[in-house]
This record gives C-alpha cells, sequence and structure tokens, in this order.
C-alpha cells in the first residue's frame, strides 16, 4: 500500500517593532531577566493592555504578501490556560476572526511548481521564557511576555520533507524581505510546528495527524517531517493506527517522542477580549500597505534571470539576502560586465571564497563589477583575478590600473605568445612527441610551460590555440 | 454642624473663604473615623498620616495665594480594589492581603492631581462579588443606620464611610449594582457612569465588559464634581472614552424643562416590598407635580437580566481571577511540591467561598460544550437587553426604577443560598449589561425606617441629565438627611 | 452539557473537598436553571462593534517601574528570575 504524505506547519514569527503588543516595554533579546516589563506584561492587577498600531501594519503586509483576504474588522480573543510562562493565565490571541485569511505561497523556480495554502495568519502575545535550574526548580522571565507574534498557519498542502525546508526559507526570506521580523530561529524569534498526516495514495480524505513541536531550525523541520512521516508509514503498513497526539522532536536523537503530559484536548474557552474592543482598519491604510510592500523575493528573483540574464540558481542566491542583490544591481549598473560573469565573481568569490557578505564593507560594486569585466573580457585571468581582489581593497586604484601596476594582466598577444610557444616546443620535444602520437594530455603539460615561460600572464585559451595549430600543423 | 458631615461643596467655598483649613477638614475626618470604626469597620487600611501631609500641603498652597485645584483638601475614601501606589490593595482577599501595587489608579492619579485627601481604603465584598460586604475576609462593614443590618455591597466600606461623616465622599466600583444598592442601603447617592466614561486602568478586574469605578456623595452635586474630576479618556485604557462635556454646572439643581421619565412596570412587579415601590412612585410623583412627565415603557426582558448578568459575569471573572497563582504576587501556599500543587493549594486558600464559586461557575459556562448553551445564549440576551433600553430611550430622557426590591436586610439574612443574596441586584444589573449610566438617589424611608433609593438611567453620556433630574428631585425634597449614628444604639436602648 | 465539578474545578485550579463539592454542585446548578431560561434565540450576534472602533498605541517605548518595583511583591526570585517548583 502506498502512502501519500501531507504536511501543514504552524510557524510563528515575532515581529521586529520598537514595543511589545500591548503596552510600551522594549521587544529586545538578551537583556538581563525582568528589565524589559511592567504592569501590563506582568500581568499585575488592575493593568490592561492596549494594541500597537505597528503590529497590525507589519501583519497585515505579511497578509498581502502572501496573496490573503485581508479582515478589515476582527478582534482579539482570551485564549486560557495556566503554565508560568503565561502571567495572566490567558493569551491574548485571535481565534474566530484572524486578521488574514486564505492566501497561498507558490514554491517555483527550478523546482516543480507547488502552491501552498495559507489558512490564516493571526496577531497574538508571546510568552516568557523558562529556565530549568540544576536544583529542580523553574525560573521565569517575562522579558519575552507581550512580544509581538504572527501566527502562519498553512492548509496541509505540502506533500514532502523538502518542501517544508523550501517553504519555511522562503517564508523567512519574505518576512526579511519585509522588514516584519528578523526570523533568527537560534534566538526563537522563528518557531515551527509541523503537523503530519499519511493518507493511502488516492483517498479523499485526510489521514490522522500527530502535531510536532520543540522545532528549532529549519533542517530540524525538514528531518522531523521526514521521521515523522517513516513512523506513521511503518505503523500503518503494519496494519496499526496513528494516535491523534501532539510528540516532542528531539533534535539530538533525530527523533519524535510523545509529550511526557498526556493532556486531553485543552479546552482553551476562548472568549472575546473585552478589554481590547473591536479593531478596524480603515480601508485606505490595507491598500496604501499593499501598495507601498517592497518588491517580493519571487518576483525579484524571475527579475533577475530577465533582466540581467543570471541563472535561476543565481538569482536564488543572489536573491536569499536583500543586500547581496542590492549590491549586484549596483554593480550591474556601473555597465561594465554581464550578469552571469558579476554573480560568479559574488557568490563564487565574496561569499564562497572569503565568506564575505557584500554588505560587509570589503569592496565597492562598481569595482567588482570593473574587475569581472577584465575578466569578461579575457584581459585577467580568473587566477590573477582571485589575487587582484584581495589587493584592491587597500589600493585606491582602479582594478584595470592596479592589474597593470601589479603585471596581472593577461598576454593576449598571439605574436608574443607564438614565440613563447615556439620556444616552449623546441625546449619540450618529449611532451611534443607524445602529443603527435596521440597523447593529448600532453597539450596542457606545453600550455603550463608556456604560462610559466609568460610569468603567468599568458591567456591559456590562445596559447592552447596556438600550440594545437603548431602541432597540428 | 461638623466638618466632616458638610458636602465637598461646601467645604470647597469654605477653604477658599479661610472659613476653615484643609487640616481641620482632615482632622474633623479623622476624627469621626477613630469614633465609628470600632462600630462600622468601613475601612480596611486607614492612612491617616499621609492624607495630613496632603492636606497640609493644600493649606501651604492657600496661604501662597495659589489657585487650589477643584478637590483641594477634601477627605475621600478609596475602595480597596482601586490600587494605590505603595498603600496595600487588598480587595479582602487572602489572595492580595500583602500586596502592595507598584503604581497607582488612573482615578486615584486623577484624585491627587485634584488636590483631594486621601482617609484609606475602604472595605468590599472580596473580589467586589457580592452584595452585603460580608464576604471579607477583614469582617463585614455594619450599615451606619442600624448595626444590625448589612450596608450593601459590594462598595459596602465606602457607602457606609461616607454615610457616617467617615469620609466626605467616596469611589466605588459597579459590575452589578455594587455602588448603587449599598447606596440606596445607606441613603447616600451613588453613580454609575456610563461604561468607558472613567479608566479602569488600576481597577482590579472582576469583569472587564461591566466594571465601572464609581462614585458615592451625600449629595448629588457632590456626585456630579466627584465624577468629573476622573472621568475622561486614558491612553492606558482602550475602553475608556473622552468625556462629552462638563456635569457640574451652576445650573444644577433648578428645575429641568419638559423631562420626560420612563417607568417600566417590569420593575414594580414581582418581589418588590410594597413600601420601596411606594417611595419610588412617590419620588416620581413628586417630579411630576414640579412639571415632569411620567411616560409608560416597556422593558420586558428584565426579567432575563439577572441570568445574563451571572453567566456572564462569572465568565468574565473566572478569567480576570486566573492570573492569582502565587508565582508573581499574592499568596502563595506553603510547601509545593510541584507547579499543579502551588496553583491549586494557592487559589483554593487564597480565595473565600463566593469566589470560588463564580469561579467555577464562570469556568463552566466557557467550557467546551458548554459555552453555546450559556455563555453565547446570555450573550445575546444581553445585546437584546440594550436594544431595549435604546428602544424605550425614544420615548423618555431617563428611566426610573427602584434600586433595590428591598431595604437593608439583616447580618444574618440571606446565607442560606447564594440565588437568595443575587436577588437584591435584580434592577441594577441591566445598566452594566447594556453599559449605561444609572445613578441611585435616596427617597425616603422604608418601613423599618431604613432609606430607600430610586434608580435613575440614561442612554450612555446622560450623566449630566441623569443628575440635573435627581438635582431638581433633591431641591424639591432637602438635602438627603445624614445618618445619626448609634440610633442602633438608641432604637434598642444600648 | 451536565456539570462535572471536578472536572470544572481542575480547569480552574481550584481544589475542593468532598462536602464542598456536592454543596458547590448544588449552588451552580440553581444558577444553570435560571441561565437555562433564557432565550433561546435573541437574535444574531457578531460580537464585533464597527462602529465603535478601539484605539491604538503608538510605537513608542513608555518607561515603566523599575525591576525591583514590579518584583516587589514576588514570593520567591533568584538572580532577576521568579522561581515556581518544577513543572511537571
Amino acid at each position: 500500500m502506498e502512502y501519500e504524505l501531507s504536511v501543514g506547519l504552524e510557524v510563528h514569527a515575532e515581529l521586529n517593532t520598537k514595543t511589545k503588543i500591548f503596552c510600551g516595554c522594549e521587544n529586545r533579546f538578551g537583556a538581563p531577566p525582568n528589565t524589559l516589563v511592567c504592569p501590563v506584561c506582568m500581568g499585575l492587577p488592575g493593568a490592561l493592555p492596549v494594541l500597537s498600531e505597528a503590529v497590525l501594519a507589519q501583519a497585515v503586509r505579511m497578509g498581502h504578501a502572501l496573496h490573503c483576504d485581508i479582515n478589515r474588522v476582527c478582534r482579539l480573543d482570551r485564549k486560557q490556560y495556566f503554565y508560568p510562562d503565561l502571567p495572566k493565565a490567558y493569551q491574548i490571541s485571535q481565534n474566530e476572526i484572524p486578521l488574514c485569511s486564505e492566501g497561498f505561497l507558490e514554491l517555483s523556480g527550478d523546482r516543480e511548481p507547488v502552491r501552498i495554502r495559507i489558512e490564516r495568519i493571526h496577531i497574538e502575545e508571546d510568552a516568557g521564557k523558562l529556565v530549568h535550574a540544576p536544583d529542580g526548580r523553574t525560573l521565569v522571565d517575562y522579558n519575552r511576555c507581550g512580544v509581538p507574534l504572527i501566527e502562519i498557519v498553512t492548509a496541509p498542502d505540502l506533500h514532502a520533507p523538502e518542501q517544508v525546508g523550501w517553504f519555511l526559507e522562503e517564508i523567512r526570506l519574505i518576512l526579511r524581505c519585509l522588514g516584519v521580523s528578523d526570523c533568527r530561529m537560534e534566538e526563537g524569534s522563528m518557531r515551527c510546528d509541523v503537523n503530519v498526516s499519511l493518507r493511502p495514495v488516492g483517498a479523499a480524505a485526510l489521514g490522522d495527524r500527530c502535531e510536532l513541536k520543540n522545532i528549532a531550525t529549519i533542517s530540524g523541520a525538514v528531518r522531523a517531517a521526514a521521521y515523522e512521516a517513516a513512523r506513521q508509514r511503518e505503523i500503518l503498513q503494519n496494519g496499526g493506527v496513528i494516535e491523534r497526539e501532539t510528540r516532542r522532536w528531539d533534535d539530538v536523537q533525530n527523533k519524535s517522542l510523545p509529550m511526557r503530559s498526556k493532556e486531553e484536548t485543552a479546552d482553551y474557552r476562548f472568549f472575546p477580549e473585552p478589554d481590547l474592543g473591536t479593531v478596524v482598519l480603515p480601508e485606505e491604510q490595507v491598500r496604501t500597505l499593499l501598495e507601498t510592500l517592497p518588491e517580493l523575493p519571487a518576483d525579484r528573483r524571475r527579475r533577475l534571470c530577465t533582466q540581467y540574464g543570471v541563472s535561476g540558481y543565481a538569482a536564488a542566491q543572489l536573491t536569499a539576502d536583500p543586500a547581496r542583490a542590492g549590491y549586484f544591481e549596483q554593480g550591474m549598473a556601473a555597465g561594465l560586465c554581464s550578469g552571469k560573469e558579476l554573480a560568479n565573481w559574488i557568490l563564487g568569490d565574496l561569499l564562497a571564497m572569503r565568506g564575505l557578505e557584500p554588505g560587509e564593507p570589503f569592496i565597492e560594486p562598481e569595482r567588482l563589477a570593473a574587475l569581472a569585466a577584465l575578466t569578461e573580457q579575457g584581459k585577467l585571468s580568473r587566477t590573477a583575478g582571485k589575487t587582484l581582489l584581495a589587493a584592491l581593497p587597500s589600493s585606491g586604484l582602479s582594478p584595470g590600473e592596479l592589474a597593470r601596476k601589479m603585471g596581472l594582466l593577461q598576454e593576449n598577444d598571439s605574436a608574443a605568445l607564438a614565440s613563447i610557444a615556439e620556444k616552449v616546443l623546441r625546449d619540450y620535444p618529449v611532451p611534443v612527441a607524445d602529443y603527435r602520437a596521440g597523447k593529448t594530455k600532453a597539450l596542457g603539460f606545453l600550455v603550463g610551460k608556456c604560462m610559466a615561460a609568460s610569468g603567468g600572464r599568458g591567456n591559456p585559451a590562445v596559447l592552447r590555440r596556438i600550440l594545437t595549430e603548431m602541432l597540428d600543423g | 454642624m461638623e466638618l466632616y458631615a458638610q458636602t465637598a461643596e461646601t467645604l470647597g467655598r469654605m477653604l477658599r473663604r479661610r472659613e476653615c483649613s484643609a487640616m481641620e477638614i482632615a482632622a474633623s475626618v479623622f476624627s469621626r473615623i477613630r469614633a465609628c470604626e470600632p462600630d462600622l469597620h468601613a475601612y480596611i487600611t486607614v492612612t491617616e498620616a499621609a492624607a495630613l501631609e496632603q492636606a497640609a500641603k493644600v493649606d501651604e498652597k492657600l496661604a501662597a495665594g495659589g489657585k487650589l485645584p477643584p478637590l483641594a483638601g477634601i477627605p475621600v475614601g478609596i475602595k480597596d480594589n482601586l490600587c494605590t501606589k505603595g498603600v496595600r490593595t487588598t480587595c479582602a482577599s487572602r489572595m492580595l492581603a500583602a500586596f502592595v501595587p507598584p503604581y497607582d489608579a488612573a482615578v486615584c492619579e486623577k484624585l491627587a492631581e485634584a488636590g483631594a485627601v486621601f482617609t484609606g481604603k475602604t472595605n468590599l465584598d472580596e473580589f467586589a462579588m457580592g452584595s452585603s460586604s460580608r464576604s471579607s475576609i477583614y469582617g463585614p462593614t455594619k450599615n451606619p443606620l442600624d448595626f444590625a443590618r448589612v450596608p450593601g455591597g459590594s462598595s459596602g466600606g465606602s457607602a457606609a464611610a461616607v454615610a457616617s461623616g467617615e469620609a466626605v465622599f467616596a469611589l466605588g466600583s459597579d459590575t452589578g449594582g455594587s455602588v448603587r444598592q449599598p447606596a440606596a442601603y445607606c441613603g447616600v447617592v451613588g453613580l454609575k457612569p456610563t461604561y468607558g466614561s472613567v479608566s479602569r486602568y488600576g481597577l482590579i478586574a472582576f469583569a472587564s465588559s461591566l466594571d465601572q469605578v464609581g462614585m458615592l456623595a451625600r449629595s448629588v452635586r457632590d456626585t456630579a464634581l466627584l465624577f468629573e474630576a476622573v472621568a475622561g479618556r486614558d491612553v492606558r485604557d482602550a475602553t475608556s472614552v473622552e468625556m462629552a462635556a462638563p456635569v457640574l454646572t451652576a445650573g444644577l439643581g433648578q428645575p429641568v424643562e419638559g423631562l420626560r421619565i420612563g417607568i417600566p412596570s417590569a420593575y414594580f412587579e414581582g418581589s418588590i416590598a410594597p413600601d420601596v415601590a411606594e417611595r419610588v412612585m412617590e419620588a416620581a410623583h413628586t417630579l411630576e407635580k414640579a412639571g415632569a412627565r411620567l411616560v409608560p415603557v416597556t422593558l420586558s426582558s428584565a426579567h432575563d437580566a439577572l441570568a445574563v448578568y451571572y453567566v456572564l459575569s462569572s465568565a468574565e471573572a473566572s478569567s480576570n481571577l486566573a492570573r492569582y497563582d502565587g508565582v508573581r504576587y499574592g499568596y502563595r501556599a506553603a510547601d509545593c511540591e510541584n507547579l499543579q500543587s502551588l496553583y491549586e493549594r494557592s487559589r483554593s486558600e487564597g480565595f473565600g467561598d463566593e469566589v470560588k464559586r463564580r469561579i467555577l461557575l464562570g469556568t463552566f459556562v466557557l467550557s467546551a460544550g458548554s459555552r453555546e448553551a450559556y455563555y453565547l445564549r446570555a450573550q445575546r440576551a444581553g445585546q437584546r437587553i440594550a436594544r431595549e433600553f435604546n428602544e424605550a430611550f425614544a420615548l423618555c430622557d431617563c428611566i426610573l426604577t427602584p434600586t433595590t426590591p428591598e431595604t437593608a436586610f439583616g447580618m444574618g439574612e440571606k446565607l442560606e443560598s447564594p440565588l437568595d443574596l443575587y436577588v437584591s441586584d435584580c434592577y441594577t444589573v441591566a445598566a452594566n449589561l447594556a453599559g449605561l449610566p444609572a445613578l441611585s438617589v435616596p427617597c425616603g424611608f422604608g418601613a423599618n425606617r431604613m432609606p430607600a433609593g430610586m434608580q435613575l438611567v440614561g442612554p450612555r453620556f446622560s450623566e449630566r441629565a441623569l443628575l440635573g433630574a435627581a438635582a431638581w428631585y433633591e431641591t424639591l425634597c432637602g438635602p438627603f438627611p445624614m445618618p445619626a449614628l448609634g440610633e442602633w444604639r438608641d432604637r434598642h436602648g444600648v | 452539557m451536565k456539570l462535572d465539578i471536578r472536572h470544572i474545578a481542575k480547569l480552574a485550579r481550584l481544589e475542593i473537598s468532598e462536602q464542598e463539592e456536592q454543596q458547590l454542585a448544588r449552588d451552580i446548578d440553581a444558577i444553570l436553571q435560571m441561565a437555562g431560561r433564557l432565550p433561546e434565540n435573541a437574535g444574531a450576534q457578531t460580537g464585533l462593534e464597527a462602529d465603535r472602533p478601539a484605539p491604538l498605541r503608538r510605537d513608542i517605548c513608555t518607561p515603566s517601574a523599575s525591576r525591583e518595583a514590579l518584583l516587589a511583591n514576588a514570593p520567591e526570585l533568584r538572580d532577576g528570575y521568579l522561581v515556581v517548583p518544577k513543572t511537571v
């Protein structure tokens, strides 16, 4: 029996507003415990919440980016349960009428396109943090209480573990691109719960699902989905039944475990938050937020390909960080080289070799573009280019001038190269004979000797052509 | 007349004319407190030292020729569910017996700005849940007119303090009648303003959509003075709105041209005591003879109001009181092995019976399976009650009803079943459900020589009209009598 | 739905003795009976008041009381944290 995987995600992202959602406390990570608190977020008697307009705006922008309907008139609800990180013993969230509903995110590019439906996005407040002390007591820090969250809930439209990774990467990219959240999973500003179910291929109804919590990284989410799919598959194939439950993902052991406290489905006793009334967003404001959205990653990737001729892969890499794409476009504005060449230098050298983000002040984009022009035109070999790149930051000269000064410019002149080639052919008769005998690899040796004779400046492609002509001719 | 027995308006005039000093006013009130408290027990905390400092500052300002703020030097009592920075705020509960708020309620800030002198924190039913002030862990407050009777609740301490002169006026809170009912039982004026007209920031919440800070005073004009000092929008309370216009005008007390008073027959049937019904109708006829018009109105859903109130207020209370868990403040049970035990024992030991009963009721009506049948149904019925009032106001400017079905009952009465006690709220709860302003005004005495109160209810933000009608009535009948303390002793030959 | 006092007490984190249980159930049932007589269909309800929008806050930091003041009522503290028994 073949089974089809369905995965739905609940992604929580902390918004990077200056203040918390219901009070004027600073929204900041890493402060000493209980120093960013006030009567409201600590749930002191008599304190009252007041909703932040910035939180609404950021949530609406994310809703627009995911093509959602914006519910201009909505409200907040109390979700009630007892836990030490929840000072009021209720979380102010949205239950019946979320701020955004019925959107989608398309995952495409090099991969098979798939559309993931977004069921809802709602706003809510975060809870505090618990630290378990060695002596068995639990320590509570309320700094994080009241930090604004958006919760993005998808339909179970993800059908493979890798899709989980793509989706989360794209969500993270969009959130960063919009400036809504910095999405640092290691700081907890983006969290994800994964809902997994299997059903026989072709069956209409979804199977029983399990929810996996305690996932701290995107790769963890992918592995959790894969593990859970395998676990459920094995049970079903052995004729068993999936128990609907919430499980805890253990990243170290790489498995999901039943959660320790097996409670019946929690009764959250939702009811409308009486202290906050009705939220009404003016039509005009919603429209303005849509019109002022920055270019979304999917659109940027497409545009980089069509406008600059870079490959889909390169476009994705460049778009992965707004700073990279901006750097690239600034370099291209100089009009000196092709998109492909500049992209190679950014992705290959700056990033891959030096581990530098273009945002970090290493070299101005226009100068890199000038260097790329030199290599593209064959005036500089790739190796020489790397040397030049290292030297450029501390020099005031243009790449062309510095290359000339350092003697890095490639020798392209056929006549000069021809005379070098002639000499090498005379000096190394054995490889010449080998080549003529059919060992084409000997050519490489000869090219190398010519390169050495030219002080590394010979254009290897031209040398190869000249040697081949001389040897064959 | 002793200073403590004067109205705030009179005292204000006397101060500015240098006929007395703020210190003398304060001294008079605190001496009255010392004399009455052993019997009355209206206060949980008396703040004499701080009050005398505040009074001294007022006298300094007066001496320096400065302009005095509106409530300068007037001693005011504060119900002990309003946060006062640095002064314990207990809600008459073991749960908060040691709680000292790090901040002031908005209304306390405003009173301080207005120059008032704080006498102390008055007694109440635990967490403002009750109609007799007997559920306070500090013991009951007595009715100043008859120590064998209750002062009403939950703002019994404030009402008794005002009636006896232990404060010139006082703040209370009203969720289902907790300011109006004790005002009626003690023979003073009690106002529950329009929902949203006074900030709830710092009022320890019972039922968020029904709670309002209320005013208790011995005259209608004093009530208006106190209301104006604390009303207005507060950015810290998202349900608070800006005040429309001042209510204390020179004309307050003059006849109200063309006043139409709605009389709902449903409020004069059923369990109402005949003597109370008579007093209230007499008051209506007094106004009618003076030129007002009585108009019959229909409020047929009145009989649903009590059930709606207890479902909705308990639901919200169960949520608002969930934060009392022994973690950040409040009572924590000793030697708790684990978290569950910490929660259960702290809450069970910290809360009294009535509070627990309401939390359980509220939790139930919100729980899965019950929400539709109880909570949502009550919500809808509450909205219908509000609609009915709005329709009635097309025919009249205000609606007149008895405040309570009977006068103050005995200390030992209505202890059998909670429902017996709940019934005393039957005329007051609708105004909270509809968010409307409502005022209780003394209108004579019942058969047992205990005060009777009439209630005036108006459309939202009609405080000016309500106070106008009440002040007109007060002009016609003369100032409301202040009870003589010890009358009980006289009456019973002690 | 029938009133299961034990279950409700658990939800509300309240401990009630066996004696209390009976009396409480009786008291609450009496009120529920009263509530059960409310009209079934008193009209539609969205609960939303679009004509009275709630005011919003600007994204500006406002000062608050010090940590000492806010934690002054805490039963147990350690290095600036509040302390509770283990959460199992």
